[in-house]
């Protein structure tokens, strides 16, 4: 009875370590990454036959069905550009130039990893978005819903939340493939709290 | 000693589950969406059109808000899986294929297609069929189609491309 008793003591506690440790790797690195561009970070081997069993696993976790680099290029930015984790609290403003891929689109999430509720139903900015080819900076501003920005508030309301941002590179540059911690990768800068 | 011997039996286990969670985590996660589609009443062997994705779709993390999705769940048990398109529009579009551990084992684009129908056909890698294109490692997985949105107009013209688009059974 007392061997019984210890065999599921020594089970459990095998149980508890081995499956917490794995979702704590995963959680505190949501992608893996091994490309680092200012806040942005990437996976080389996102949606790849070749990725080891961690990259697959923290893919799957936190952008399940990507599709491999040729095809295309996810960065994620979870803090700004000063380090600081990004927050429903401040307002930011995220200027970017047009990015060295065929198409290309900013998009804020919530702590959920899925879209952030507003009444505009408005989640991202893309290549579209850009107002004409000789303008090269644009600015946005992610916070309230207000003309020309993405919020990433639920309908006003200041919750505090952390948020990410997803920036996709669709068909991206041979030079982006060849050297992606090189790309222009856009700034986020905070303007302010509360 | 013998508290030594349980210390170190107790982390070669947490050490093998710690591995087995890490490998069957894109596993476990695909066969619950999947599940879950199918609970929805989505059907096997069958493209599903989607409308873009907002805050309300909870079915796969990070979605795209700018692009049309389809999602064919298949399931190669009686045999290939064809998927058949007609001339599709000059914007980014793609269908990739998706293993039951989410490698994205095959992908076709529009520069591959260059304005010609697509034509394709998926099979079991033991099946080893002669005449497929591509070889799923799994029986079961996903076939998703991906078109970038540009505007709302943009979406109707796309909208009549994907209807045409099939996922059926080869035989």
């Amino acid at each position: 009875m007392r061997a019984l008793g210890t065999f599921f003591l020594v089970l459990s506690a095998a149980l508890v370590l081995g499956v917490g440790s794995a979702l704590y790797v995963l959680e505190s690195q949501p992608m893996k990454p091994d490309i680092q561009v200012g806040p942005w970070q990437g996976s080389s081997e996102a949606g790849s036959v070749e990725a080891g069993i961690y990259t697959r696993a923290a893919i799957a976790r936190s952008a399940m069905l990507a599709l491999t680099r040729q095809e295309a290029i996810y960065f994620i930015a979870s803090t700004d550009s000063s380090g600081d984790m990004l927050t429903s609290s401040c307002r930011y403003n995220v200027s970017v130039e047009d990015q060295p891929a065929r198409w290309w689109s900013i998009t804020a999430y919530g702590p959920d990893y899925y879209l952030i509720p507003n009444d505009g139903d408005r989640y991202s900015f893309t290549k579209t978005d850009m107002v004409a080819d000789d303008e090269p900076v644009q600015i946005f501003a992610l916070a309230m819903d207000d003309a020309g920005m993405v919020p990433v508030v639920t309908n006003g309301v200041m919750g505090g939340q952390a948020f990410s941002l997803l920036l996709r590179l669709y068909h991206p540059h041979l030079s982006v493939l060849m050297s992606p911690d090189q790309i222009n990768a856009p700034q986020i800068i905070k303007l302010g709290c509360g | 000693m013998r508290v030594l011997r349980l210390i170190g039996l107790v982390l070669v286990l947490a050490v093998a589950c710690h591995l087995a969670t890490i490998w069957l985590m894109p596993r476990i996660l695909l066969a619950a969406v999947t599940t879950t589609m199918q609970a929805n009443g989505l059907p096997v062997n069958e493209l599903v059109h989607f409308d873009r994705r907002t805050a309300k779709d909870r079915a796969i993390v990070r979605p795209s808000p700018d692009l049309l999705y389809s999602i064919c769940l298949y399931d190669l048990s009686l045999g290939p899986v064809h998927i058949a398109t007609t001339e599709m529009p000059q914007t980014y579009w793609s269908i990739s294929g998706y293993a039951a551990n989410t490698d994205n084992f095959f992908v076709v684009n529009d520069r591959d297609a260059a304005g010609r129908p697509v034509d394709i056909l998926i099979g079991h890698a033991d099946q080893r069929s002669s005449s497929a294109d591509y070889l799923s490692p799994s029986v079961r997985g996903v076939i998703l189609l991906r078109m970038v949105v540009e505007s709302n107009e943009h979406q109707k013209v796309l909208g009549q491309f994907r209807n045409e688009v099939v996922c059926e059974p080869a035989s």
